[in-house]
């Protein structure tokens, strides 16, 4: 039994170690090219191992990265925070009120998933165009927390839909406001879901090129991700430069994950009602 | 107490007293002051729901505070980030702190008043619920099933916990049940229940001895109170078992209504022609179910000892009238007895 328990065991670990392999391969190829030179890279006989005193020279030569960068924080998280505020109401809304147009409410933000971004850009220019929100990050964050937050309503709604409504009632008769249940009691103990639904906001407005790419124009106000394709040019792709520019685009995401997923844990409702 | 089966309203009407649920017509009164249109929290009173309602996030100590930290709250406070932070330090109130520690002295939680409620069994869970009802001192107690998701024993201890809790802060307690011993044995009133409308109202004797009409009479007491339908022929009653030399309050026919522990059963002439149907020996008394004459409606006998009748044989069955019950059988309402 034990036997078969550890071979089952191994088996997985392997499994497990391909599946790595596998997702952290390009992550990996990344970054060894980003530390190599030019000629190496097309040579084909560069180290499968990085340099480590080339890490330095990483960051060398990537002009305005930093600014842009700077650009994409503000909107990843503008988007990130405006997505969040608006799901959260709207998915107390729609968990906890009875109201006409609830259906049809649902089903649009449902709509706005099944249109790419692509159908929508043009349309999205011209008001834009109105409102005076082109070549502005606010107006990026705007056109972003549009496709982000109807993902973030779904993820909430259905966590709110988990809470006993018995523990509102109860904080209601323990003297807690109406409108404070929701920050007192029911934010708590959806944190998980607010920082999942923070991640794929965040990820949203960090990666998004499109939009970017058609409103933008000044260079200084460009996104990372703009930013990014920049490099490749018409006839030379530096692609040491790109490989440096693209790792250092990954690890503000990274580390914003890494903070963000401790919060990603459930069952913070046990214990509240018999069950 | 509100008595009655699921479904009856007696929940609705509880939500509706705490203003849980709206009132769509009528008027509700505490001390002669209506208070429809009172949010919940300004209606001073405490609510013990039948699943717990725990604040799963917080602390024993932060659940049992969680009313007087509220009354502390300025809007400003409610806010995310700022109500976590004035949580603690309002806990951190040595009045605050004093009333939590005294309730939960009371309530025997002082131990685990730092632990989380999902580490509490369903017993404990259930002493924080009535904690945090004690804590703010209400003019009333509403307490909505609060034993039923409790085992047969815990539920023992903790109706004798309550009622104890009733004497020791003398107010007023609402409490809904379906559980006709819970009703029986803690209440001084009982309000019993049927598709929203009340059958009777009075003390837990005048329910059980004078039953206003047939639902109160078949829903109290177990087992039922039997209705045995008879026909009146001047000074006698002719029943399915044979003639009662009785007379009952109107010429047309009723049910008469006799507890089963009026009922003995025997196998020496005299009473009504019974036949045994079932026999439950609960060892300190024996429950009989029978069939009178050629009837093949069930009435019982409650016996004490344990009693040797087999089913499916035939006895005698002697009722004691003191105290019987008439009821009209079209309607079900309780007839006054001819006295």
């Amino acid at each position: 039994m034990v036997t078969r328990s550890r071979r089952f065991g191994v088996l997985r670990a392997l499994v497990v170690l391909v599946l790595v392999a596998v997702v952290g391969f390009p992550l990996y190829w990344m970054v060894t090219t980003a530390t190599r030179r030019n000629q190496e890279i097309f040579a084909g006989d560069a180290p499968l191992v990085p340099d480590p005193a080339r890490l330095g020279e990483l960051f060398s030569g990537l002009g305005p990265m930093l600014d842009w960068l700077a650009n994409s924080a503000f909107v990843a998280f503008g988007t990130t925070l405006l997505s969040l505020l608006m799901a959260v109401l709207a998915a107390y809304a729609l968990s906890r009120y009875r109201f006409r147009g609830r259906g049809v409410f649902g089903f649009a933000l449902f709509a706005t998933q099944m249109l790419p971004e692509a159908l929508i850009v043009v349309p999205l220019y011209a008001i834009f165009l109105v409102l005076g929100l082109l070549n502005d990050l606010g107006g990026l964050v705007l056109a972003n927390t549009a496709f982000a937050m109807p993902v973030a309503v779904w993820i909430l709604k259905s966590a709110i839909d988990r809470i006993p409504v018995e523990i509102e009632e109860s904080a209601r008769v323990d003297g807690c406001p109406r409108y404070a249940v929701l920050p007192q009691v029911v934010l708590p103990l959806v944190m998980p879901s607010v920082a999942a639904a923070a991640v794929i906001s965040f990820f949203d407005g960090w990666n998004e090129f499109l939009f970017a790419n058609t409103f933008m124009v000044d260079k200084e106000k460009w996104p990372a991700s703009k930013g990014l394709a920049s490099y490749v040019g018409e006839f030379v792709t530096p692609l040491g430069t790109v490989m440096s520019a693209a790792l250092v685009f990954t690890l503000p995401a990274i580390v914003f994950f890494l903070l963000v997923q401790r919060r990603i844990v459930s069952g913070l409702t046990s214990g509240s009602v018999k069950g | 107490m509100l008595l009655g089966p699921s479904g009856c309203g007696k929940s609705t009407m509880l939500r509706m007293i705490a203003g849980l649920t709206d009132i769509t017509s009528g008027s509700l009164e505490f001390d002669g002051r209506q208070v429809n249109a009172l949010e919940p929290r300004d209606r001073r009173i405490a609510f013990v729901f039948q699943s717990y309602a725990l604040y799963p996030h917080m602390t024993v100590r932060a659940n049992i505070a969680f009313p007087l930290l509220m009354n502390r709250f300025r809007w400003y406070h409610h806010l995310p980030v700022a109500n976590s932070l004035m949580r603690r330090r309002f806990l951190r109130d040595p009045a605050v702190n004093a009333k939590v520690e005294e309730v939960a002295a009371m309530m025997e939680l002082t131990d685990h008043l730092d632990r989380r409620p999902r580490t509490l069994s369903g017993g404990q869970r259930q002493r924080v619920a009535v904690a945090r009802a004690l804590v703010r001192e209400p003019a009333l107690y509403l307490l909505d099933e609060p034993l039923s998701n409790l085992d047969a024993k815990l539920r023992t201890q903790m109706r004798a916990e309550i009622a104890a809790l009733y004497h020791r802060v003398r107010k007023t307690f609402v409490y809904v049940t379906h559980d006709q011993v819970e009703a029986m044995t803690m209440g001084t009133r009982i309000i019993v229940l049927n598709d929203g409308t009340i059958q009777q109202y009075g003390t837990p004797k005048e329910i059980y001895d004078r039953p206003a009409n047939t639902f109160v009479a078949r829903f109290i007491g177990s087992p039922p109170m039997n209705l045995i339908p008879c026909t009146p022929t001047g000074d006698t009653l002719t029943t399915p078992g044979g003639p009662l030399p009785l007379r009952a309050p109107t010429p047309d026919p009723v049910l008469l209504g006799v507890r089963a522990e009026k009922v003995t059963l025997s196998t020496s002439p005299g009473g009504l022609r019974a036949r045994i149907v079932v026999v439950e020996h609960l060892g300190a008394e024996t429950v009989i179910g029978f069939n009178l004459g050629d009837s093949r409606d069930l009435h019982y006998a409650r016996m004490p000892g344990d009693v040797t009748f087999t089913p499916d044989t035939t006895c005698r069955a002697d009722l004691d009238l003191n105290g019987a019950s008439w009821f009209a059988p079209e309607t079900g309402a309780r007839l006054d007895p001819l006295l």
